[in-house]
């Protein structure tokens, strides 16, 4: 880290995100206008300069001396995360390690990766691994009126209510191609500004194919289902615990099957009641007989 | 026997008539059904299982039966969730707790269920940053002199950046650096593809 220190820094900032304390240098200033739009959401200038995770970019290009390029060069703390002749890659290792470090540090929130929409005045959280569809499913219900909250992050607090983190949405193409991301309002939707109470949990998987036949998980279930996808599991497991504990209860409904198409499967979703008493004894969930469409002049 | 929980070395959160029980040393998460619950509640090293199955009849309306209060322990210590070892005495098997308890009905809902996960660690609850693993091999210039429009070619080996990417893992690399003899005599890198 020392050496890392002593190379020239030129300009850098401290933000806070939901707690966490994250700070950013570089060599040249200029660069740090371009990652503006990439901060997490809920960033503030931090008062303080003490950060628990600092970014160092050590901008490369060419050096002055033909037939010379250099490396970009950004480092997480002492660890280098990326060496690059495309400052472009460089960023988007920055932007995505970014929302991981709020995640980690984030002192009164507890991030779950999952997504999440609004919906009913009610916070429908969807857990799932990457490539599970999760950003799909999450745009096909805010096309069909939901509310969006975030297609990575649901951000529980210790009421056990669910805080947006309204990320453009990052629709993966393939498993080596670059993520593309689009605001949510170029899918006709809007972001959530106020914390929602859990409603719903929704434990799916993109199958092609599969039809929604969920079975009815319990309050437990619900919980150990979202402690899988918490990122501070092992790190503070009685913070998760008791947080996800108080956040299922008060008749939760929860669900768990596969699904195919996004669009189908939303509006299922969307047409369940968002608090239930769901019965163990009961192995699918019931549907109700009226499918609700999207909102009125909605355009969607 | 009077079996005991290691209730004192996990962490514990009840949620409604279930349990779900986290413990540090393994990492683990288990989730007990109410069955499975009672007998973990209840499971103080001094009450005896004859006296753990008639709670069992008392709050869940299940057969007094120490055949399912030895099922619930079996699959609490499979789950590492008790002190000491359980041994089913001779005379009490399962396949005649089950038998009893289809008798008496409900069998699925009443058998005792511990569903098990491995909490993750905090790289594996996010996403990774597909295709950014670069391979950290440096490059190395041609130390001989060079005639224009010579080409080297000059494979380097090195490891996968882990950074943001939980995939790339630090596995070991190569990235093979092209050198081209530019017209003053001096080699020029090519533009080279680092990525893991």
């Amino acid at each position: 880290m020392a050496e890392i220190d002593r190379l020239g820094w030129a300009a850098g900032f401290a933000l806070v995100s939901h707690g966490a304390r994250i700070g950013v240098r570089a060599t040249e200033a200029s660069v740090l206008e371009r990652l503006a739009p990439r901060l997490p959401p809920g960033s503030a200038p931090a008062p303080s300069p003490v950060v628990d995770t600092l970014y160092s970019l050590v901008l490369g290009g060419d050096g002055g001396r033909r037939g010379v390029r250099r490396y970009h060069l950004l480092y997480v703390d002492a660890a280098r995360a990326a060496r690059t002749l495309e400052l472009e890659d460089a960023l988007a290792v920055l932007e995505a390690d970014l929302d991981f470090r709020v995640a980690l540090h984030a002192r009164d929130r507890l991030f779950v990766h999952a997504g999440v929409v609004g919906w009913q005045g009610r916070a429908v959280v969807l857990p799932g691994s990457s490539g599970s569809g999760k950003t799909s499913l999450v745009a096909a219900m805010v096309r069909a009126g939901a509310t969006y909250y975030s297609d990575e992050y649901a951000v529980f607090d210790d009421r056990g209510r669910v805080h947006p983190y309204p990320r453009p949405l990052s629709f993966r193409k393939g498993a080596a191609a670059p993520q593309e991301s689009r605001p949510v309002e170029s899918l006709g939707g809007e972001a959530g500004s106020e914390p929602l109470p859990l409603g719903l949990v929704a434990v799916t998987e993109y199958r092609p194919g599969a039809r929604w036949r969920p079975r009815v998980l319990s309050p437990a279930q619900a919980l150990l289902a979202l402690l899988g996808h918490t990122v501070v599991a092992r790190a503070r497991p009685a913070f998760a615990l008791s947080t996800l504990g108080r956040a299922v209860t008060g008749g939760v409904a929860a669900l768990e099957g596969a699904r195919g198409e996004a669009r189908e499967a939303a509006l299922r979703l969307l047409d369940l009641p968002t608090r239930t008493h769901p019965n163990p004894r009961r192995n699918h969930a019931t549907r109700s007989e009226k499918r609700r469409g999207p909102r009125p002049g909605s355009g969607r | 026997m009077r079996p005991e929980a290691r209730s004192d070395e996990v962490l514990v959160q009840e949620v409604g008539d279930e349990v779900v029980v986290y413990d540090p040393e393994s990492d683990r998460a288990h989730r007990l059904n109410p069955t499975a619950a009672l007998v973990w509640r209840h499971a103080d090293g001094r009450t005896p299982v004859t006296e753990i199955a008639a709670l069992l009849h008392r709050r869940l309306r299940v057969p007094a039966d120490a055949g399912l209060v030895w099922l619930a322990l079996e699959r609490l210590q499979e789950a590492g969730l008790l002190r000491g070892p359980v041994e089913r005495p001779a005379g009490i098997s399962r396949r005649q707790a089950l038998r009893r308890l289809a008798v008496a009905g409900g069998v699925a809902a009443l058998l005792p269920v511990v569903t098990s996960i491995t909490a993750p660690t905090p790289a594996m609850a996010q996403t990774p940053v597909p295709g950014r693993c670069t391979c950290n091999a440096m490059a190395v210039t041609p130390a001989e002199p060079c005639n224009p429009g010579d080409v080297a070619m000059s494979p380097q080996r090195g490891f996968c950046v882990p950074g943001s990417n939980p995939a790339c893992g630090n596995r070991p690399c190569t990235v093979t650096f092209t050198f081209n003899c530019q017209s003053d005599g001096t080699w020029r890198l090519a533009p080279v593809n680092n990525a893991c």
